[in-house]
């Protein structure tokens, strides 16, 4: 239950009003004494109170505080939010970086300790909006003096998105990019069905591994409202091209059964049929279209990118490649044919 | 019913996928990005009587150890906004931390000789955080004394605030830290966990 107990020097002008909107205003000459104040926050919440607000003389500060799961918090707790209106026309966070707009006049929880704060700025001056995390520093700034504030060494904002809608990191870091390793269990499945229909079940764990290997490398510069996926499908047709090279490099003579390695896992395909060997049997166009489309679910635009040529030429091959596939004979165990028309004949 | 989507289904089903060859794929991609470089940040958790902590190291030392109760996937979303995205499972980093941990939690163990990395600490908390570690073994001190400690008396809140946000609880023991009256005061991972701790060390 959100019982909070406010016990810093500054006296509270708001009230929290719910668990969702944790607002409390505070007038920034801190005069009187909050000690011992209650506030109800309502169920399962609780919000922790800056204690040491050294705010810039006449200004007022609004201070976010989030739910910190059920735990009961006292002023000796973290503040997990604070957003300074009004000083002049900048707040220079963490690293120093200005933001061009001033008044925070709503704030949006977010799951975990991150504060979402819009900030709605002068007429000419955008809108930004700030992600302030708990455990670190933020400084309040006045542009004319640049006078350096400190507000609360408790918070700071870690990123910023101005009104174009283009984020701009704050220090180095961007927020709300995925750990790679969420990509991983997200895409790994797809990836690897792509590899698999493009360069066969021998090389398919190479060029999945490859693929990741060079996508992890170029994670921290992929745009955070990147189409991931669209992404690494890009990366593992790249891949797969220079493991089709290296194998025609080592090719071996075709009249020899194809050994697999050891310890290579052949895909098992049901309806006894092997897609794989009619997949691998169509025209490269043909095969890729049909993989990136069907298997990755991109659209043809997607597709006509990564293989260059015009969407009606991707959607021309990947049709190719399905009425190819559907001219494959019926296995002797499988009782329906892949790719069968919808005319069932019940 | 829909033609692309049976198509879709279709090949789906013959290019099967098995999970644990997706988790062996994944395994293999921390221990080959380990090697080049390019794992800025590996993590596992460990089981121990405070409950499952994350454990999560950069390549200069371990930079974070977190409570269940902090939500280690909430965890690792804010280390990937701090520090690096580039985060796998990868307890081979971590192995002589969790042994460490391990002989701790056994009595076996009353300092941690590991690497640290202080990054998720800046400016007066880190210097709060720094002295911990002059707090013994089997020890408590005031967050006044901790304040003195860090060489400003007057600052006894900003110590309870960098206990509380401390990345590195257990190794950095906050836990040893409690109010001038002798009551436990607060602990970020709970108060269970702080009684845990201590009564664990004073066992010792």
């Amino acid at each position: 239950m959100g019982l909070v107990t406010v016990s810093n020097e500054a006296s509270l002008v708001g009230t929290i009003t719910s668990a969702g909107t944790d607002v409390i205003e505070m007038p920034a000459s801190t005069s009187g004494s909050t000690t011992g104040t209650t506030v109800d926050v309502g169920d399962g919440a609780s919000v922790v109170v800056a204690a040491e607000a050294d705010v810039v003389g006449g200004v007022k500060a609004t201070v976010v505080a989030t739910v910190v799961g059920a735990a009961s918090v006292d002023a000796t707790d973290d503040v997990v939010g604070v957003v300074v209106p009004d000083v002049g026309g900048a707040v220079a966070l963490d690293a120093h970086e200005a933001v061009s707009s001033t008044r925070a006049t709503r704030q949006r929880r977010v799951p975990g300790n991150c504060c979402d704060l819009t900030f709605d700025s002068p007429p000419g001056h955008g809108t930004a909006a700030g992600f302030i995390q708990s455990g670190q520093s933020i400084f309040g700034q006045t542009s004319r003096t640049c006078r350096q504030r400190r507000l609360l060494g408790m918070t700071t904002l870690v990123g910023v998105r101005t009104a174009s809608g283009r984020p701009r990191s704050v220090g180095q870091h961007m927020p709300s990019k995925q750990p790679f390793e969420a990509i991983v269990e997200i895409h790994g499945p797809t990836v690897l069905r792509v590899c698999h229909a493009i360069v066969g079940a021998t090389d398919a764990d190479d060029a999945w591994s490859e693929t990741f290997l060079s996508a992890m490398k170029a994670y921290p510069s992929l745009p955070a409202d990147a189409n991931v996926e669209a992404w690494l499908v890009t990366i593992a047709h790249r891949r797969a091209i220079d493991i089709g090279r290296a194998r025609s490099r080592r090719a071996i003579p075709t009249d020899r059964v194809v050994d697999r390695a050891a310890g290579s896992e052949p895909a098992v395909l049901d309806n006894g049929f092997d897609l794989a060997t009619a997949l691998a049997a169509l025209p490269d166009k043909q095969r890729q279209s049909v993989a990136y489309h069907y298997l990755a679910g991109l659209p043809y635009v997607e597709v006509a990118a990564i293989l260059g040529g015009t969407a009606e030429a991707a959607r021309r091959a990947a049709a190719d490649g399905i009425a190819a596939l559907r001219r494959i004979p019926i296995s002797k165990s499988s009782s329906s044919r892949p790719f069968a028309t919808e005319r069932n004949p019940s | 019913m829909n033609i692309e989507h049976d198509l879709t289904e279709t090949l789906q089903r013959a290019l099967t996928v098995d999970p644990d060859h997706i988790r062996r794929l994944t395994d293999k991609l921390a221990s080959a990005s380990d090697a080049e470089h390019v794992l800025d940040i590996a993590y596992r958790t460990v089981d121990t009587p405070v409950g499952s902590l994350l454990i999560a190291a950069t390549e200069t030392g371990l930079v974070r150890v977190a409570y269940a109760s902090e939500d280690h996937d909430q965890v690792l979303q804010s280390l990937s906004d701090r520090i690096s995205p580039r985060i796998l499972h990868h307890p081979a980093r971590l192995d002589e931390v969790a042994r460490e941990l391990e002989e701790y939690f056994a009595h076996r163990r009353r300092t941690f000789s590991i690497d640290l990395d202080w990054r998720l600490s800046v400016g007066f908390r880190a210097t709060v955080l720094r002295h911990l570690t002059d707090i013994d073994y089997g020890h408590t001190a005031s967050y006044a004394a901790v304040a003195q400690l860090a060489g400003n008396p007057k600052a006894v809140r900003a110590v309870g605030s960098a206990c509380a946000t401390n990345p590195l609880p257990v190794i950095v023991p906050c836990h040893r830290v409690v109010r001038s009256d002798g009551s436990m005061g607060g602990y970020l991972g709970g108060l269970e966990a702080k009684a845990t701790l201590l009564e664990l060390e004073a066992a010792a």
